[in-house]
């Protein structure tokens, strides 16, 4: 069978322009003045690139029917891969060919407009995405039934709530008639229960018959989901195998640990229209981070968040994983709390959970973020934003075995002659 | 399209060549019409007095124009009434300053769209351009009824009103996608495009005619800005002032198309490069 995707020496670089005082960016007015400096003392100057490959020559094959996952940590070229296929971002070199009618599903809401009411940004955001009328028109109850916002559809899109929002948005991409289908992370968003239900709409699609390229930071998703597997690290193909071979490599060989991440500005960063995640940290509570943590000594998670719409009442759920992905227990503040649900001002927070001593086993974890209103549904889902390794404690003198267990707490026995 | 009539997506570094591009345009024009719905109904969803809004800003320009060449100055308008000279002349302008806005910021303003999702990305500042389509009917419709009432009831003339709006929606697109390329890289461009056109209005017989400007300075006018064809053809559509030369309004048609080129051009020797900029 002809392949339905084929990439052959696919490359992509970046070019961060160094301007005139050795820092980035591209401010036109200063870059212009030192120039003009330069110029008039009889120097010209070249601009002065720091090349960055997000990925390098890349060669993969994928039949019809197929559903392919990109696996591999954030900057691996994954994202960029998809955004090259999907005809966003243009390669440096190399080439791909795409046999069929192409749908990609970047973001949930692409095509959205908040003043618009519900009815038109599923025509307005479907055409966008490659919809004819017609088809949009065949489908429209279809679509509205399965985002369950039927009673809301004359109302602009902006007094939806997060989880009204994304279940439209992700019913209008989730009809999308293409044979090829390009999917980045949409999942993220919802309760679980949503998040099922789009799981199951993209197995359906795979069921029939149609090819699909999907990125994920979760692999037990990447598992559920996909019939072959590529892991990316550093922009090249590490690993192309089953997903549940992937899987087990990528669990195995990985021994690195992701303690810290920050991003310098809302844009960037990962989040919807009111909550976006500025840094998220693991440290030990004794040091400023660069202990290794162990079994018996209490650790904070520590999550700093710009929160973009006054008196929003953001409940942060902060949830740990086993390294295989299986949720453990996940930790929400008290109601009472900023963090737990009170209305927040507009404005930079930052929340810190604590984890006692003496309750985690050791062995390495994830950490993913969950956003809610206050105690209603879940709006928003950061995967895997952490992976940490808790160490077992030198100085403890009981025995320095391994226990199996997720957790190991420090419980209280009483023993009395019966 | 591969044989068996299945689309077939080539991926390359390298630019689509221009047919190519024309093709695409021409093959999406429905997500074309889909944007131009997009952009009126952004505009209008929340503004309450949203057509109001369309009639007022010309019309406000006319009355200002009106106080100061009609009462104060007293500018020989050849028996025509100065606020209904000055109104005709002032919709035609609109068209193009109103398009080249739109079309100017469309890729900014759009942002998301171009990094998150595929699309002939000229659509954008077209799409842009043509969303003044409601402003213009509104403002014509005011127009016509108040000329008749003044004394000039439509004629067959009015035809003439077609190619007038024609080379203004030319000029909006081809400005429009030049500014948008460039204000991706430098935003600043932003500030200093509106300001431009506030200042190219004034070599634009809009508030004069063009009988007052002296000899060399009326050829200067006539022949290098594409506008001033537009704004005569049309007040000659709307109330019979005498039309420029035809060698006048074919060299403002022919510049206006070799702007859209030089545009449409830059914009897409850029394009490859918009998500990665934004």
């Amino acid at each position: 069978m002809e392949s339905a995707i084929s990439v052959s020496g696919l490359a992509k670089r970046y070019r961060i322009r160094r301007n005139a005082n050795g820092k980035y960016g591209t401010d036109l007015a200063d870059d212009l003045a030192a120039r003009l400096v330069d110029l008039a003392r009889g120097r010209w100057r070249k601009v002065e690139y720091d090349d960055f490959w997000a990925l390098r020559e890349v060669d993969f094959h994928v039949a019809g029917g197929e559903v392919l996952g990109l696996v591999g940590r954030n900057g691996a070229g994954k994202s960029t891969l998809l955004k090259i296929l999907a005809r966003v971002v243009r390669p440096t070199s190399g080439e791909a060919l795409l046999r069929g009618r192409v749908g990609s599903l970047l973001e949930v809401g692409t095509g959205f407009h908040q003043d618009l009411t519900g009815r038109e940004n599923v025509y307005l955001a479907g055409a966008i995405l490659g919809l004819t009328r017609r088809e949009i028109q065949s489908r429209f109850e279809e679509i509205v039934e399965f985002s369950g916002v039927t009673k809301f559809l004359d109302t602009p899109v902006k007094r939806y709530s997060s989880g009204m929002y994304a279940r439209l948005a992700f019913a209008v991409a989730a009809h999308l008639e293409a044979d090829i289908l390009l999917v980045d992370e949409v999942l993220a968003v919802g309760d679980s229960a949503f998040q099922r239900k789009c799981l199951g709409k993209m197995g359906d699609v795979a069921k029939q018959g149609r090819t699909v390229v999907f990125v994920s930071h979760s692999m037990q998703s990447v598992q559920s989901l996909c019939t072959r597997c590529l892991w990316l690290q550093d922009g090249a193909i590490r690993m192309d195998g089953t997903a549940r071979e992937v899987a087990d490599a990528y669990f195995g060989s990985n021994s690195e640990t992701c303690t810290q991440m920050t991003w310098a500005e809302p844009a960037s960063a990962p989040g919807d229209r009111e909550f976006k995640l500025r840094s998220v940290s693991v440290r030990t509570s004794e040091g400023q981070g660069s202990d290794e943590p162990t079994t018996s000594e209490p650790i904070d998670l520590i999550f700093e968040f710009w929160n973009l719409k006054d008196g929003n009442p953001i409940a942060l759920h902060a949830v740990i994983l086993s390294d295989e992905e299986n949720p453990l227990f996940r930790m929400i503040a008290s109601p009472d709390l900023p963090a737990g649900g009170q209305p927040l001002a507009k404005g930079v927070w930052r929340a810190r959970c604590r984890i006692p001593g003496h309750f985690l086993n050791r062995g390495f974890h994830r950490v993913q973020l969950q956003v809610s209103h206050g105690r209603q549904e879940v709006f928003l889902t950061l995967d895997n934003l952490l992976r940490f390794e808790m160490r077992e404690d030198r100085d403890d003198r009981s025995w320095a075995g391994y226990w199996p267990g997720a957790i190991l707490p420090s419980l209280e026995w009483s023993v009395v002659s019966a | 399209m591969s044989l068996d009539g299945t689309p077939l997506i080539r991926i390359r570094a390298k630019d689509p060549g221009f047919i190519e591009t024309v093709g695409e345009l021409l093959v999406t024009r429905e997500l074309l019409l889909v944007l131009v719905v997009r952009q009126i109904k952004m505009r209008y969803a929340q503004t309450a007095f949203g057509t109001f809004w369309i009639v007022i800003q010309p019309l406000l320009s006319a009355v200002l124009y009106t106080l100061v060449f009609g009462l104060f100055v007293k500018v020989p308008t050849a028996g025509v009434p100065y606020v209904l000279f000055s109104y005709s002349g002032m919709v035609v302008w609109t068209v193009f300053s109103q398009g080249f806005d739109r079309a100017g910021i469309s890729l900014v303003q759009d942002e998301r769209l171009i990094t998150k999702t595929y699309f002939p990305r000229l659509h954008l500042p077209i799409s842009a351009a043509l969303s003044v389509a409601p402003d213009l009917a509104i403002s014509t419709a005011l127009l016509l009824p108040v000329a008749w009432i003044l004394g000039f009831p439509p004629q067959l003339r009015l035809l003439w009103a077609l190619p007038a709006i024609a080379v203004p929606l030319l000029l909006a697109t081809g400005a429009g996608s030049l500014v948008a390329s460039l204000n991706i890289r430098w935003r600043d461009l932003r500030q200093a495009a509106p300001f431009l056109v506030q200042i190219f209005v004034w070599a634009t017989p809009v508030a004069y005619p063009l009988e007052v400007v002296p000899g060399k300075w009326r050829d200067v006018l006539l022949f290098g800005n594409p506008m001033t064809a537009p704004v005569l053809v049309f007040r000659h559509a709307v109330v019979g002032t005498p039309l420029p030369s035809l060698s006048a309004i074919w060299v403002s048609l022919g510049s206006s198309l070799l702007l859209l080129l030089f545009g449409t051009m830059v914009f897409r020797s850029v394009e490859k490069t918009f998500a990665d900029y934004i």
